[in-house]
């Protein structure tokens, strides 16, 4: 009989005892292997994060709050001096007022209390049933001709739907794009001309923003935005750094383009630690987590390997007596031990890809967060919303057929170290002493 | 050590001396003298009982002589082999190559069958498994058990057939020695007889049984008894 075939009878003649072994280390080694993996979503999710949001610094006239405009504009001659800093591969400006006119009418139902970038009811109307409930405003946007795939909502972005969105060659034209149920509620289309601030500018394009807030714009180039309202600047620049390791290092530089009272210089720092704690914080406890799984799992196979070598130290003696040096014994109870690893290893990886997500969910859960690129910022409406819902800080963990190569290496590992114990206590075992008549 | 292992001793010579022997253990506050002062020497090829009562020290002498245990102080030498100071490799090959130890509880492997019992100290000694098996079936056909019963696991085998089946195991390497620690002590009369018979036959092949037991039946069966007392030899008798 091979030395494999006996660890393995050896095993199953005690069902019972081998199963508990397996079951607990198998669950010690899951809960280790399911750390493992939350905490590698987790980094990988702090870097996605960071990607995102992390490079963008947005500069906006003093005062302004939210999708609020504090009425002012930073100087076209200052903007361009952005764009020659150090660190910096780009600046996207825009410029962002309210439709002030009575032609067009609103896309977005009336009565949305606190609604962004909202006008107050006009004076001498009767507000029916709350104190401050607003009409949303239609917004006016200009950006710049030259991107002709303006971003949204950081990182949404418009489709048209019919017509044409504008070109460089129509930088300072009387056209316009507008969203879908503005022209809906409206009743344009393409070739329709309206009077906006008293200029005749004709829709070449419909558009869907697939947001509600998003289709009750209408954009247009930015000289055309600036001509038609008298607005010397921008109201936005997002300034793009070239790594977010130079962020902080363009804001300060920023500032002295533009001084405090001039500019409000927003960097994503903020931001990013706000939405990167909760993800910080469950890459530390699944590091923690995943530390003490394998020290429980070490632990369990330590004890497992005395329990048995104690209980079986009569066989030790036979096979001493009959002439089993330490080491062939101790060879057969380390292939003991190296199986019920394997097996419980195995074990463990089914248990982490069942509830490796669970686990990456419940550190998150509390976490959920509702963010954007920053107040104000983002490239497409400039000044306008920028609320992404979503949970950035959520964990997708994506659990590779790897584990399993990483869990046998763990139960190999196990097993080396376990069999210190019966390596050790094998050599102390003397015949005489545990082979004593009954 | 180890040549002195393979080192064969000559016909003549006593297959163990022993010269002031000593086994003593710490018990508590208390020395308790297992052996004390023995002094001895077993010719080859006979049949030797070691008779006396529960403490008397024949188990400690029998331990001794399979390298099962270290002396306090004194020597022993086993087929020109200086088994005291035996350490490591040395002992593993004495105790596989030079002696088979014959239990009282049998102490078979329960997991394995009879015959991979017998194969199991030839394994360890190397053998391939085709010649193991051979000779496994062979030793298990001289003691006694038939081909039917080879496949059984020791729970499955009366006591005489598992005392039997641990006696060819002990002679599976063919060692010059067989040691028996009380090898009657939990089988019935009959049967107990027919195993000291079993051993008695291999003296005629020139092994030298050496039995520690109470029984006088037993001793009685022996060439040389030696008695036992207290950890030293009362006296030493010659058997017809």
């Amino acid at each position: 009989m091979g030395l494999l075939k006996r660890s393995f009878l050896n095993l199953i003649r005690s069902p019972g005892r081998t199963g508990a072994f397996v079951a607990i280390l198998a669950v010690s080694l899951g809960l280790a292997l399911t750390m493992y993996e939350v905490h590698g979503a987790t980094a990988g999710q702090l870097g996605n994060i960071g990607a995102q949001i992390g490079t963008d610094i947005t500069v906006r006239p003093a005062g302004s709050f939210g999708t609020a405009s504090s009425g002012s504009t930073l100087l076209q001659t200052d903007v361009n001096k952005l764009k020659t800093l150090e660190h910096v591969i780009s600046v996207e400006s825009s410029t962002t007022t309210n439709y002030a006119g009575t032609v067009l009418t609103a896309a977005v139902p009336t009565s949305l209390p606190g609604g962004i970038n909202a006008q107050p009811a006009p004076v001498g109307t009767t507000v029916p049933t709350r104190a401050f409930t607003f009409r949303m405003g239609i917004q006016v946007s200009g950006l710049d001709p030259a991107d002709a795939t303006p971003t949204l909502m950081g990182g949404g972005t418009i489709s048209m739907v019919s017509g044409t969105y504008f070109t460089p060659d129509q930088s300072d034209a009387d056209v316009m794009v507008i969203g879908q149920s503005l022209a809906k509620a409206n009743n344009l289309q393409v070739g329709s001309k309206v009077d906006i601030e008293g200029t005749q500018v004709e829709v070449i394009g419909v558009y869907s923003s697939g947001q509600m807030f998003g289709d009750n714009m209408l954009i247009m180039p930015i000289s055309t935005v600036q001509r038609l309202y008298n607005l010397d600047g921008v109201t936005t620049a997002v300034v793009s750094a070239d790594d977010v390791s130079n962020v902080d290092a363009v804001a300060t530089e920023i500032r002295t383009v533009f001084d405090a009272n001039t500019a409000d210089v927003v960097t994503a720092t903020d931001e990013y630690n706000r939405i990167g704690s909760s993800v910080t914080n469950a890459a530390s406890s699944s590091q923690t987590g995943m530390i003490v799984s394998f020290i429980v799992a070490a632990a369990v196979v330590l004890l497992a390997v005395l329990l048995v070598v104690r209980q079986r130290v009569r066989e030790i003696g036979i096979f001493k007596a009959i002439g089993a040096s330490n080491w062939r014994i101790g060879l057969q109870f380390g292939i003991e031990t190296l199986l019920i690893s394997l097996v419980a290893a195995v074990v463990g990886t089914g248990i982490t890809f069942i509830f490796a997500q669970k686990v990456a969910d419940m550190f998150t859960s509390n976490n959920s967060t509702q963010t954007g690129r920053f107040p104000g910022g983002g490239s497409g409406f400039g000044g306008g919303m920028q609320v992404i819902s979503g949970n950035i800080g959520g964990i997708h963990v994506v659990v590779s057929p790897v584990v399993l190569l990483i869990a046998l290496g763990a139960g190999v590992g196990l097993a080396l170290i376990a069999s210190i114990v019966p390596v050790w206590y094998i050599a102390r075992v003397r015949p005489a002493e545990v082979l004593r008549n009954e | 050590m180890s040549n002195s292992i393979v080192q064969a001793a000559t016909d003549n010579a006593p297959i163990v001396t022993a010269e002031k022997l000593c086994r003593y253990y710490q018990s508590a506050d208390t020395t308790v003298k297992a052996l004390d002062g023995v002094s001895l020497s077993f010719p080859r090829g006979r049949m030797i009982a070691i008779k006396g009562s529960s403490g008397s020290g024949k188990t400690t002498l029998l331990n001794l002589i399979g390298a099962f245990d270290k002396p306090s102080s004194g020597s022993i030498t086993v087929d020109g082999v200086d088994v005291a100071h035996m350490h490591g490799g040395s002992e593993v090959k004495y105790r596989l190559n030079k002696v088979g130890f014959v239990f009282q509880s049998y102490y078979l492997i329960p997991n394995m069958t009879a015959l991979e019992n017998v194969m199991l100290p030839m394994e360890l000694s190397g053998l391939g498994a085709k010649k193991r098996e051979a000779r496994a079936r062979e030793l298990l056909e001289k003691v006694g058990i038939d081909k039917t019963r080879e496949a059984r696991k020791p729970a499955k085998l009366s006591g005489g057939e598992q005392q039997r089946v641990a006696i060819a195991r002990a002679l599976a390497n063919d060692p010059p020695i067989l040691l028996a620690d009380e090898p009657t002590g939990n089988l019935d009369s009959k049967t107990g007889r027919r195993i000291v018979d079993l051993l008695g036959t291999l003296t005629r092949e020139g092994k030298t049984v050496i039995i520690a037991t109470h029984s006088t039946e037993v001793a009685a069966a022996a060439d040389i008894t030696v008695d036992m007392l207290d950890g030293g030899i009362q006296g030493q008798s010659q058997n017809n």
